[in-house]
């Protein structure tokens, strides 16, 4: 048990930690009975003193401290113990009757547990449940506690409905309904709390004065719609409250879910519309209408939130642009509807032709597609987005460009309309007349082009236009010699062109007295008749072609002569040889002339003769340097060429003998390569001047990778010695002459064994140094 | 106190002493079998101490003659030629990847070292079995078994090896090392008798590295289809590389048809050659064909398949038949 200490004549009844639990819930209540008894005084009298808006958020931060502090306190009692107690007189507080009712009407009257003013009393009545948190307090009086009990978790639960569910009905209605309970619960404790009775008939006093006002104030500002507005956060909008008039709250609320889109599109079919089509402004908003749309925000607001200026107009797939920013909105959306009534309308438009708005000038139905030419920054130049070129189906070139639009598009008859720029003609004789008197068909682009009529401008091209090409000397001839005006001073554009002959003789004369058969064409060119501009070539048009020194004889030499070549006999012409030239062989030689000879020369060079394909042995390029001597021997003043040897071995007698071992009359043992490969494998043919590298490639071939070494190896060998050996032969050829020469035989003899017989080679060499070495 | 037992701890010790002292005293006194100690390495001598046999076959062997044969020596220059070095005396083989030159005891040839000294160890292809082994020895069958380990010198001769697709063709050492079974070392004087009794015989290679070793069934067959009196000849290699093969010198088998029973004596009638180089060889696998019409008169035929050393000297004969002419 507490021991509560008295000091001087006060009671203190609690404890510290007691004072501490009844503050913790104490403000918290106060502050939501206050802001709460704020929001709805301010709503029914239609005035506002303190915003709505700050209210609620200190009554909702009220309401959960207050729900944490209540919390706090029944774990608080669940652990000390005190929770039995509580449960005990809640039952109690359950099993109430009416004569407790009675009794309680009494209380403040003195017959009540709050009547006695003895201190002793009551202080024995706290003492006993001193040890509970203060919350107990109240179960002295059991109304109090029955309504603590039923109307808190109610209260709690509708609160937190109303921040999570917004909108939904069910839990705003409780929630302002325990608005009574509360203050009930309020004015009982705050009647249990004060002891003194005097106290507590001032607060039954104070409280009905409160009524009365709070209820007259009710009265004389607006009762009529005063459940309306206990229960609204605000006012309809006009219309809405209009509509809803028969309908009640729940043409748009739900008991426990928030107002759905489907009561606003029900009366908004063009949204509905719009919105389910997914086209124009709300087509592309998703979420809940009262996103944008929240209503209660009195009778005149805005709830459509719509901004002319500021809209963006895309949003609305209509992107406002060019001129069309300059446009007030009324422009296009001040419509007369099927209602007959003319005002401004934004839902469920559509502007897709610009004819919607704007007039055709053209006068003519497929004009109507405006976008082709202009655009939204102007109708006119320099906005105008037409090309002619691009745009029309006649294409402005040459002169066209340069001429007025007028001159083919007539200004329109009558005022009101453009030019006439539909069905204007694009034939060249729709606006031009023919000087050919129609004679070269309709046809004028077949030879006129857009750049003039006459002159270089003429696309006619005789070499490609007519059946007459004008080639060689014809372009230079004036038009007029062959195509004859009508009369002379006429102009060349009514002359004769067509039907016109084209053979040589329908102009020119044969000089040839009709010995030749063949057509002037043959032989003759446009260019010049005679000359070098003949285009008779002996040696493709004639039986015996003009080659090498023939062509540099002249015609006459064979062509016996006449006073003009053109005269002279063409036909019947020596072509043999012999007709003309001497055989310096006497006839020796059976063959034709040609089979050596032909007209490049006689001698030398020009002679035909061609070793490779006339003769047994081919000069390969092993042999290609060679002069014709080097084989040929000259005998007296003849020359042998028969018979000539063929075979390697004939000419080639140092390695012939080699191979077999025999060099300057010594005989050794032959070299492996005997027999078994023959000359051409190493010296190929085709190769003059066989590089080291390539023997070296020639071992490889048939030995292996290693072969290759092996040549350079023994190559670098023998030269070594060779180049010892013809060290002492320098020194000998000073002192001993006769010597110096036998050894430079020596030396010789070696070097021409080469690699023919490698270890012949080495043993010539070793016995050469030793030799000369020991002497 | 009274021990039940004589046993001491020093007692146990005593025999693995003496066994360490042992081993440690051969090894000591057998170091130069595996020592290589600057340019020295182990002479073939040392080795056919006790590895008689072996010895002696390798003393007849080419491998022996490698660096001495003069077409060696005449081939190279008299040893200028320093790429040919190193495969006719070859420095042990274990760190190299390629054979290198030995600086010591080149007229040994192809010698143990070569091929068996391994780092301190000589290593083979049989596990040793023997009471005391003087040197250490390190077991490595698979690479003494593979023609690999002879192609790092026998290099073109391995090349045409690894081609042919041969199934089971035999390896190198299948051929030209015959198949033996004996002691691997053999005794020399009465202790050495005692520890050879010792070890057991195996299945070990006599190391002649015959170039025409004896074969059950011939590899290289001839054979001799008629057409009247038109003989085709036909030389069938069956061996697991050309025929012939070998990289460097004179390499050439023969085929030589002889009238047998001429009037006066045999009467040469044809000879082709097949030569290593320039494509003449027949490859492992393969069969080469001539023609000969035979003369008349000939009753019987003559053919023998030789193989000619440098000069046509050292000739051997791979295989010989006598055709009776139809």
């Amino acid at each position: 048990m507490i021991q509560l200490p008295l000091k001087n004549n006060s009671v203190s009844r609690f404890v510290p930690l007691e004072v501490a639990y009844h503050l913790s819930q104490a403000i918290p209540y106060l502050m939501l009975f206050c802001t709460g008894a704020a929001m709805l005084g301010q709503r029914l009298t239609g005035t506002t003193l303190v915003g709505h808006r700050v209210l609620s958020i200190v009554h909702q931060i009220a309401g959960l401290v207050l729900v944490v502090a209540v919390a706090q306190t029944l774990i608080v009692s669940l652990v000390y113990g005190g929770f039995r107690e509580l449960l005990k007189r809640m039952r109690k507080s359950l099993s109430w009757g009416l004569r407790d009712l009675v009794w309680a009407a009494k209380v403040p009257f003195g017959s009540g547990p709050g009547g006695d003013t003895s201190s002793g009393k009551v202080r024995r009545v706290l003492r006993r449940m001193a040890f509970v948190p203060s919350l107990v307090i109240y179960a002295e009086v059991p109304i109090a506690y029955f309504f603590m009990v039923m109307f808190f978790p109610v209260s709690v639960a509708s609160g937190l409905a109303m921040m999570f569910v917004p909108s939904a009905l069910g839990p705003w209605i409780v929630h302002v309904v325990t608005f009574v309970p509360a203050s009930i619960f309020l004015t009982l404790h705050l009647y249990r709390a004060f002891v003194y009775r005097k106290t507590r008939l001032i607060q039954m006093g104070v409280l009905l004065a409160i009524g009365i006002i709070v209820a007259g104030a009710v009265w004389a500002c607006s009762f009529e719609g005063a459940k309306e507005r206990a229960i609204a956060p605000g006012d309809l909008y006009a219309g809405h409250a209009e509509a809803t008039r028969a309908g009640g709250c729940f043409t748009c609320h739900r008991w426990f879910q928030p107002p759905p889109d489907s009561a606003c599109l029900d009366c908004h079919p063009k949204i509905a519309r719009v919105m389910a089509q997914k086209v124009g402004y709300h087509g592309q908003q998703t979420g809940p209408c009262r996103d944008c749309h929240a209503d209660h925000q009195g009778r005149q607001a805005d709830i459509r939130h719509f901004d002319g200026a500021g809209f963006n107009h895309n949003l609305a797939r209509f992107p406002i642009d060019g001129k069309h920013r300059r446009v007030s909105c009324r422009a296009c959306h001040l419509q007369t509807g099927p209602d007959g009534v003319t005002r401004t309308r934004y839902i469920g438009l559509r502007f897709e032709a610009c004819t919607d708005c704007h007039i055709n000038v053209h006068n003519d139905p497929s004009a109507a597609d405006c976008r082709r030419c202009h655009s939204v920054e102007g109708w006119r130049r320099p906005r105008l987005a037409f090309d002619h070129d691009r745009d029309s189906r006649f294409r402005l070139e040459g002169r066209h460009v340069d001429a007025t639009c007028e001159k083919c598009h007539p200004p329109a008859a009558s005022a009101g309309s453009g030019p006439q720029l539909y069905g204007v003609g694009a034939r060249c004789a729709d606006c031009h007349q023919d000087p050919h008197r129609q004679t070269l068909g309709a046809d004028c682009q077949r030879c006129h082009n857009e750049s003039a009529w006459t002159g270089r401008a003429v696309a006619f091209r005789h070499n490609r236009d007519s059946r007459f090409a004008l080639r060689g000397a014809h372009p230079t001839v004036a038009c007029e010699q062959c195509h004859k005006p009508p009369k002379p001073g006429a102009a060349l554009a009514e002359a004769t062109f067509r039907g016109l002959a084209t053979d040589c003789a329908a102009c020119h004369k044969d000089p040839h007295q009709d010995t030749l058969a063949a057509a002037c064409t043959t032989c003759h060119s446009d260019t010049r008749w005679t000359g070098k501009d003949l285009l008779f070539q002996h040696n493709r048009d004639s039986e015996y072609p003009l080659l090498g020194k023939h062509r540099a004889v002249a015609c006459a030499k064979c062509h016996k002569p006449a006073p003009r070549l053109a005269d002279a006999h063409f036909v019947d012409t020596p072509s043999r040889c012999a007709d003309c030239h001497r055989d310096p062989h006497l006839g020796k030689i059976k063959r034709d002339c040609t089979a050596c000879h032909d007209e490049k020369g006689w001698k030398g060079n020009a002679l035909r003769f061609t070793h490779n394909r006339d003769s047994a042995f081919k000069i390969d390029a092993l042999h290609s340097g060679l002069s014709c001597v080097a084989c040929h021997e000259k005998q007296g003043d003849t020359t042998r060429y028969k018979p000539t040897p063929t075979v390697c071995q004939q000419c080639h007698l140092t390695a012939a003998q080699s191979l077999p071992g025999q060099s300057a009359g010594r005989i050794d043992k032959p070299d492996p390569h005997l027999g078994r490969a023959t000359c051409v494998q190493c010296h190929a043919p085709a190769v003059n001047s066989p590089t080291p590298d390539r023997y070296a490639r020639t071992c490889q071939n048939c030995h292996n990778a290693r072969y290759r070494d092996l040549y350079f190896d023994w190559t670098k060998s023998l030269a070594d010695r060779e180049t010892r050996a013809r060290k002492r032969l320098a020194g000998l050829q000073r002192d001993n002459a006769p010597r110096a020469a036998a050894l430079a035989r020596r030396i010789a003899a070696a070097k021409a064994v080469g690699l023919h017989n490698i270890q012949l080679a080495r043993k010539l060499w070793d016995d050469i140094l030793a030799e000369s070495s020991s002497k | 106190m009274r021990s039940r037992t004589s046993w001491k701890p020093s007692d146990l010790a005593a025999p693995f002493v003496l066994l360490a002292m042992l081993t440690l005293s051969l090894s000591c006194t057998m170091r130069q079998l595996t020592r290589v100690e600057g340019d020295s390495f182990p002479r073939a001598a040392a080795c056919g101490a006790c590895h008689v046999e072996i010895h002696r076959e390798w003393i007849g062997s080419p491998h022996a003659r490698a660096w001495t044969n003069p077409h060696y020596r005449q081939a190279t220059d008299n040893y200028r030629f320093q790429k040919c070095l190193s495969c006719h005396a070859p420095a042990p083989q274990y760190t190299a990847t390629r054979p290198a030159v030995r600086t010591t005891g080149r007229e040994t040839g192809v010698t143990c070292v070569s091929c068996h000294l391994e780092e301190g160890t000589l290593a083979g292809p049989i596990d040793p079995d023997g009471l005391v082994a003087p040197h250490p020895v390190k077991v490595d069958p698979a690479r003494y078994r593979d023609s690999r380990f002879c192609g790092r010198c026998h290099e073109g001769t391995l090349k045409q090896w690894l081609a042919s697709d041969m199934p089971d063709r035999s390896t190198c050492q299948d051929c030209h090392m015959p198949a033996v079974h004996r002691k691997m070392t053999q005794a020399t004087g009465p202790m050495s008798r005692v520890i050879v009794a010792f070890e057991r015989a195996a299945d070990q290679k006599r190391h002649t590295f015959e170039l025409t070793p004896q074969w059950d069934e011939p590899p290289v067959t001839v054979s001799v289809a008629w057409a009247g009196r038109a003989a085709t000849v036909t030389v069938i290699n069956k061996l697991p590389h050309n025929l012939p093969t070998g990289d460097f010198g004179v390499r050439v088998v023969a085929v030589e048809v002889i009238d047998i029973a001429h009037d006066g004596g045999a009467r040469p009638l044809a000879q082709w050659e097949l030569t290593r180089s320039g494509g003449g060889a027949i490859p492992a696998g393969q069969a080469k064909q001539w023609r000969l019409v035979v003369p008349d008169g000939t009753r019987e035929l003559g053919i023998r398949l030789v193989r000619r050393g440098r000069d046509g000297a050292d000739a051997v004969t791979i295989f010989e038949m006598q055709v009776p002419v139809p």
